[in-house]
């Protein structure tokens, strides 16, 4: 496993195809990633994202074969991840949490969202700020949120966000600003 | 390990989950792509189709039989072709967004990329006369040949000069007698007639499904001026 660490995701891949063993390296490589990731999108409580994890691990696995090496492995799997997310959103099993995310780079980068001339009030800290700007998220649509959280949080490029969403690059960028608008009411706390 | 990777490495190894065969994957993208190809194949016959009818219409009789900016326009669009061909396009849209980059292509490119191609095979299926063939197939089928003979109505318009019909009788070739398209019959003069546009030395045949082009003479009687075939793609 330890030289495996050093090796790409599309390398494991072809390993996993012969090797079922090597897939755990997979599993182990994304498991918290894609926790926050649904979270973000759809605070659903630990419990849940825990089970969604299991149905998007055991897709992974038995779609291994269709994965195409031409594609950035992280695309597909967040491609499949949105895929059950957004199909258990759809059937209404929202087990809704407050968010919380207390990392210091989703704070960061939720930050940037915000307009250039707002001048931050004092007493909001970085953690404050974190909270509020994810509970304003989860106030805007499911798409407009998930584009956010792939751009701003999860630092996806427009490419990439086009694969997980199946979207063309021009749709990508027309929805990030119609999202942003959609947001901007929404942080009219840093106003007051 | 996490008890989650834990609980998937153990369904992994005891065979709970398998991995879906390569040739299953395989099978479905052939098939994607296989359809994409029958459908842009066909869009362009399609568009080979209205080609067809739309060149074979007699454009100059056109302002006569339908008066008014436009409305000829209106009559001799090829209905049926055009839907046929623009479900085919609306399939080729979705099912090229099925493709694994599908999706990274503006939908218009997709569009319009696959109008060029079926517009080329279809020029390329027109002029190897596939569409004429085609038609004179078609036309075997009876809610065909009714939907097309409706279209084809519109040239049976005796007031304005036009008639269209079936020969039924020749006499001595100065006279023929034609039951144009509802069925009445009609005495034509066609001794001084310029016989066929374009087709050279043909003779007028009983059966011959014709247009006379001229004015009425008297209740049911008609002076052609011009004799027009029809033919494949043009009944009258």
């Amino acid at each position: 496993m330890k030289n495996l660490e050093t090796r790409t995701d599309n390398e494991i891949v072809a390993i996993a195809l012969n090797d079922a063993d090597v897939f755990a390296v997979l599993v182990q490589r994304y498991e918290k990633k894609l926790f926050r990731y649904i979270f973000r999108i759809s605070g659903f409580c630990r419990e849940t994202i825990e089970d969604l994890l299991q149905e998007i691990f055991i897709k992974v696995y038995q779609n291994l074969n269709d994965f195409d090496d031409q594609f950035s492995f992280s695309s597909w799997i967040y491609r499949i991840t949105h895929n059950v997310t957004v199909s258990h959103l759809r059937d209404g099993k929202k087990d809704m949490n407050v968010l919380s995310i207390e990392d210091e780079d989703s704070a960061k980068s939720l930050i940037e969202l915000l307009p250039a001339d707002v001048d931050l009030p004092k007493e909001f800290d970085r953690k404050n700020l974190s909270k509020e700007l994810q509970k304003a998220l989860m106030k805007i649509p499911d798409k407009y949120r998930e584009v956010l959280v792939l751009f701003y949080i999860e630092g996806k490029s427009y490419k990439e966000i086009s694969d997980i969403l199946k979207r063309s690059i021009n749709s990508v960028s027309v929805l990030i600003n119609r999202a942003k608008m959609k947001l901007k009411p929404e942080l009219e706390f840093l106003n007051r | 390990m996490s008890e989650i990777a834990n609980k998937i490495m153990k369904k992994v190894k005891d065979g709970a989950v398998t991995k879906i065969p390569k040739w299953r994957f395989v099978s479905k993208r052939v098939f994607i792509w296989g359809s994409l190809v029958v459908a842009i194949v066909l869009g362009a016959f399609a568009v080979s189709m209205m080609m067809f009818q739309i060149v074979n219409v007699d454009w100059d009789l056109l302002p006569r039989v339908a008066p008014g900016a436009g409305f000829g326009l209106f009559k001799i669009v090829p209905y049926f072709w055009l839907l046929i061909a623009v479900l085919l396009f609306v399939f080729v849209y979705f099912d090229f967004r099925n493709t694994r980059k599908g999706h990274r292509y503006n939908g218009g490119v997709v569009i319009g990329v696959s109008l060029l191609i079926a517009f080329v095979l279809g020029l390329g299926a027109y002029f190897i006369r596939t569409p004429e063939r085609a038609d004179e197939m078609f036309r075997q089928m009876p809610f065909y040949e009714d939907m097309h003979m409706g279209r084809e109505m519109m040239w049976n318009a005796p007031d304005v000069g036009v008639l269209a019909g079936v020969i039924i009788e020749i006499r001595d070739g100065k006279a023929i007698i034609l039951e144009d398209m509802i069925k009445h019959v009609w005495e034509v003069d066609i001794e001084k007639a310029k016989i066929g546009k374009g087709v050279g030395e043909k003779v007028l045949a009983v059966g011959d499904r014709i247009k006379a082009v001229g004015e009425i003479i008297s209740l049911g009687k008609f002076r052609a001026e011009e004799i027009r075939f029809g033919g494949a793609g043009r009944r009258f």
